[in-house]
């Protein structure tokens, strides 16, 4: 190895270049900040291109479907009526912005109070 | 100690090729080198793979921006000279190597697109080094040149380069067919078969010459950091 190294025109120089041994500079470096170097790094049109995780999104509430609104009435309940009678219950409906069912029910709730009513005044 | 970048976000340059001539030529001197391969497409992983591997150059791949800090002090622990291929991207990787260096090589053809490319590594090694209080050592290297003629694209950046007071280093790699053979068969140029490769001995005078002057920028750069104390 001695011939080749000999043969090296600059051994001298590059015998000075190196530190006694390997290992940790005679130089005390800081650590690299990496926030700042970032920073400079995009100013100057070298950004990161390390692919990044998707921002985490907010758990995802898994419903059933109508659970979520489930409102029971799961009864088709088809009768015919006199018109007015049909026409009454959809004019109420869209005053009040209710759904036919509700009126129903609101009908019949009005049924009920008047029964309990009348039992105990009985 | 030192620690050798050589960046250039422009593809094509021969940045591996002056990362492998480098680590060989050094190593061949007796001195032990680790080439950082932070090029996605390994090729010097490749080129270790092949026959001919110097005992006294290993070959690291690095992964990522995050990682590139960690590979270089490791390496730098372990062996007296470190080089690194980055890739020809335009990446906060080059930075953080950069911040790592005591040299940064910026490989360049007589083209304008190289120059322009060169230009942009040169801001941001020079606004680098403010954030680490120091002077980031940098210089260009003419690659792939033409043995026979020198171009008048080259004459003309040469001229702006030196008009701009930009350190170039004074010998040129040219493009020869022994630089790239390496690549092919592996080993050094001293290893190369030299019925295989025409003009062998030229390649080695340049490679030789090419390694002399950055041991000499090396040198001036110590002793610069020496004097700053």
């Amino acid at each position: 190895m001695a011939e080749k190294k000999d043969g090296f025109p600059g051994m001298a120089l590059l015998d000075a270049l190196e530190d006694v041994a390997p290992g940790p500079t005679s130089v005390p470096r800081r650590p690299a900040d990496r926030k700042a170097l970032e920073a400079i790094s995009t100013e100057h049109g070298f950004p990161s291109r390390e692919p990044r995780p998707a921002p985490a999104r907010p758990p995802t509430v898994v419903t059933r479907g109508r659970k979520f609104r489930e409102t029971g009435r799961n009864y088709r309940f088809s009768v015919k009526l006199r018109p007015a009678d049909a026409q009454f219950i959809y004019d109420h409906a869209d005053a009040e912005g209710l759904l036919i069912a509700e009126v129903i029910e609101k009908g019949l709730d009005l049924i009920r109070a008047t029964k309990e009513a009348a039992e105990k005044g009985g | 100690m030192p620690v050798i970048s050589v960046v250039q976000s422009k593809g094509g340059v021969g940045k591996s090729t002056a990362c492998l001539i480098l680590a060989t030529e050094l190593a061949r001197a007796g001195k032990a080198v680790t080439l950082i391969d932070a090029d996605p497409n390994h090729p010097l992983v490749e080129w270790a793979k092949l026959p001919g591997l110097p005992a006294n150059v290993t070959v690291i791949a690095d992964q990522s921006e995050e990682t590139i800090v960690d590979t270089i002090e490791e390496a730098r622990e372990r062996t007296p000279f470190v080089i690194v291929d980055l890739e020809g991207t335009a990446s906060a990787r080059v930075t953080f190597a950069a911040a790592s260096s005591d040299l940064v090589l910026i490989p360049l053809q007589g083209s304008a697109l190289d120059a322009n490319q060169a230009v942009r590594a040169i801001k941001l090694i020079r606004s680098t080094g403010r954030t680490r209080n120091r002077e980031i050592p940098f210089a260009m290297l003419f690659t792939r040149m033409p043995p026979a003629l020198v171009s008048r694209n080259f004459k003309a950046i040469e001229g702006q380069l030196l008009a701009g007071s930009i350190p170039m280093l004074p010998v040129w790699l040219y493009e020869r067919e022994a630089f790239k053979s390496l690549f092919s068969r592996g080993g050094t140029l001293h290893t190369l078969d030299r019925s295989a490769v025409s003009n062998i001995e030229a390649a080695r005078e340049n490679a030789a010459a090419f390694v002399m002057a950055v041991v000499q920028v090396l040198q001036q750069a110590k002793s610069a950091e020496a004097a700053y104390g």
